[in-house]
């Protein structure tokens, strides 16, 4: 089905201000986030910009991920801001052929869930505004000195994040007919459109992160801009829906990325996500805080920092390498093919962890998101009250929450469950594929992997919760 | 009575009153579970007792969107008023006593309880 075909939505979409419109909005609540953070009462529960951060972006984030696709990314108010920039001082270099592995961005991406934790961004309002202003910020630096989407494709944590999320998603851009690409010369979808009339001036850029459309494989580095969508004079690119995760299958050359096969920075990006999944979740309970005090025990240290440190070294480096090449010498022992390398045959069912790690952090921010999807209402209020000095929104309804705890726990376990079963899928066609002959056997450890990583996301989402500032303190 | 053991001076704020409000918290390292008394002195701008004050209190965890747990404040004498209440969960909770001054004028303070631990069972102590 083509999502821009159906009637309001497709239409919407294919308005060529629907992205601005919407990048307008969440500008507005960003807007609100960073001043109610650095003028707000300094009290996270009671703050726009801890509540609507940690709650409502969060978990709107995933869901809409796995209701749509990387719905943020479209409506990024960072690119509004920075399209405003180029209009005054447009980039001029090109970003660094060294860069242009997402080993930059996944470094940043896990600089910024170890500071999440470490300086407690979740209780801290002004850090968080001041957070959002430096993203803004470094956006606009980047995409000012540089040309194309360079910020989103080869920086942007956030990014990276929704493009591996996004292989889960259950619609994708892609070309209508493939004769009808044979026939273009044009190529406006990459290279951007322009009239006979001004062929110097581009009226409509074609795609920022270098996906030919002919050639794109999947929704890895897309930000569903729909630049493609409106730069094509045949109106031959749709929004197709499609079973979630089979990309991560697909051994094609992907325009703009690859051969899965030959980017170990993506594969290292899939096994981060899945394993920080588990690390931001465990960081929240009562397990973590008491194990945190042992370590700084035992290590004779007070700083949270190397406590920490080592936590992240172990749950997203130490653990996982263990894990993936204990099972990848076990699959190559079973498959009988002492001289492959082991690092290949991790690299190739590294992606297959994406479903389950996808579960648990639809598990984590959407319990998040039910619990506490009213408190918007009455911080609101309570932002109004300091604004205008007076209720013009009605007296805070403090009581205002969302679903008891309790009561969403059965669909965490759901959640990380058909997840697994995912993960389960994918680690079954790659054994299908690769060893079509020993495909039990050589699934096996994989299977044993997945079983252990699902019964930690398991335990974690059962523990009692303990959100603390300082546990070495 | 109180052990004061914790007392924090806790400005008053927010919205342009001139009262001072001190809290304190018995026990002052209370765990997730035990009921927790909570007074507050309120002294207007030249130290007297501020009586009248209507006010209630709000516990919440530090992490949003966690449910608050809401109490009254009643006043036991002079500026000296009290609650009580019992934080559900072990971990940071922040203490918000908002409400109005006679004449209409509006009040907020805030007090933080850090660390708050799990509740001990008696198999547990010591």
């Amino acid at each position: 089905m083509d999502v821009l075909r159906l009637p309001l939505v497709g239409s919407f979409l294919r308005w060529r201000r629907s992205r601005t419109l919407l990048q307008v909005g969440l500008l507005a609540v960003a807007a609100a986030v960073v001043v109610d953070g650095i003028f707000g009462p300094d009290i996270a529960p009671r703050n726009l910009s801890t509540v609507l951060t940690s709650i409502h972006w969060r978990g709107l984030l995933v869901v809409s991920l796995v209701v749509v696709g990387n719905l943020f990314c479209t409506a990024c108010p960072m690119i509004l801001v920075r399209d405003a920039g180029r209009r005054i001082l447009p980039p001029r270099f090109t970003w660094p052929r060294r860069l242009r592995r997402k080993w930059l961005a996944l470094a940043l991406l896990v600089l910024v869930l170890f500071s999440y934790e470490l300086f407690d961004i979740w209780e801290a309002p002004a850090a968080t505004a001041w957070l959002v202003l430096g993203y803004f910020a470094a956006a606009l630096i980047v995409d000012l000195l540089f040309k194309g989407a360079s910020f989103c494709k080869h920086v942007c944590p956030i990014g990276q994040f929704n493009f591996i999320a996004s292989t889960m998603s259950p619609a994708e851009l892609q070309i209508r007919e493939a004769s009808t690409c044979h026939g273009c010369r044009t190529f406006d979808c990459i290279k951007g459109q322009r009239t006979a009339a001004e062929p110097v001036r581009l009226v409509q850029r074609g795609c920022e992160l270098g996906l030919f459309l002919p050639g794109k494989v999947g929704n890895l580095d897309c930000t569903m801009c729909l630049d493609c969508v409106h730069a094509c004079p045949h109106d031959n690119i749709a929004l197709m829906t499609r079973v979630p995760g089979l990309e991560l299958l697909d051994t094609r050359r992907r325009s703009g990325i690859g051969r899965l096969a030959d980017r170990l920075d993506v594969a290292a990006l899939a096994v981060v996500f899945t394993c920080a999944a588990l690390i931001n979740a465990f960081a929240m309970t009562a397990p973590a805080v008491a194990l945190e005090s042992r370590l700084a025990t035992l290590l004779h240290v007070r700083s949270e920092a190397v406590v920490l440190g080592l936590l992240f070294v172990a749950a997203l480096a130490a653990v996982p390498a263990v894990l993936l090449v204990g099972a990848a010498a076990a699959t190559r022992a079973a498959a009988g093919e002492k001289a492959s390398p082991l690092q290949l045959v991790a690299w190739r069912y590294a992606f297959s962890l994406v479903p389950l790690g996808f579960g648990i952090w639809l598990a984590h921010y959407g319990f998040h998101l039910l619990t506490g999807v009213l408190t918007v209402v009455p911080v609101s209020q309570s932002a109004a009250l300091d604004l205008f000095g007076w209720a013009a929104l009605g007296d805070p309804l403090w009581r205002w929450t969302g679903m008891p705890p309790g009561s969403v726990y059965p669909l965490q376990i759901g959640l990380v469950a058909i997840g697994a079963c995912g993960s389960a899928g994918l680690m079954w066609a790659i054994s299908a594929r690769d060893y079509p002959d020993v495909p039990w056997r050589a699934s096996a450890p994989w299977l044993a992997v997945l079983v252990m990583l699902t019964v930690a996301a398991f335990w974690i989402l059962g523990q009692p919760m303990d959100m603390r500032g300082l546990a070495t303190g | 009575m109180l052990v004061v053991s914790c007392c924090i001076l806790a400005g008053c704020s927010g919205r342009g009153t001139d009262v001072t409000v001190t809290w304190t918290v018995d026990p002052p390292r209370p765990a997730a579970g035990v009921e927790i008394v909570v007074q507050l002195s309120v002294r207007n701008s030249d130290g007297t007792p501020a009586t009248g004050v209507k006010m209630q209190c709000a516990a919440q965890m530090s992490h949003p969107g966690m449910a608050p747990i809401i109490s009254p404040i009643v006043e036991r004498g002079p500026g000296i008023y009290e609650t009580r209440l019992q934080l559900s969960m072990p971990g940071d909770w922040v203490l918000v006593a908002s409400g109005e001054l006679p004449g209409g004028r509006s009040v907020t303070s805030s007090f933080r309880i850090p660390g708050v631990p799990p509740a001990k069972t008696p198999a547990s102590l010591p």
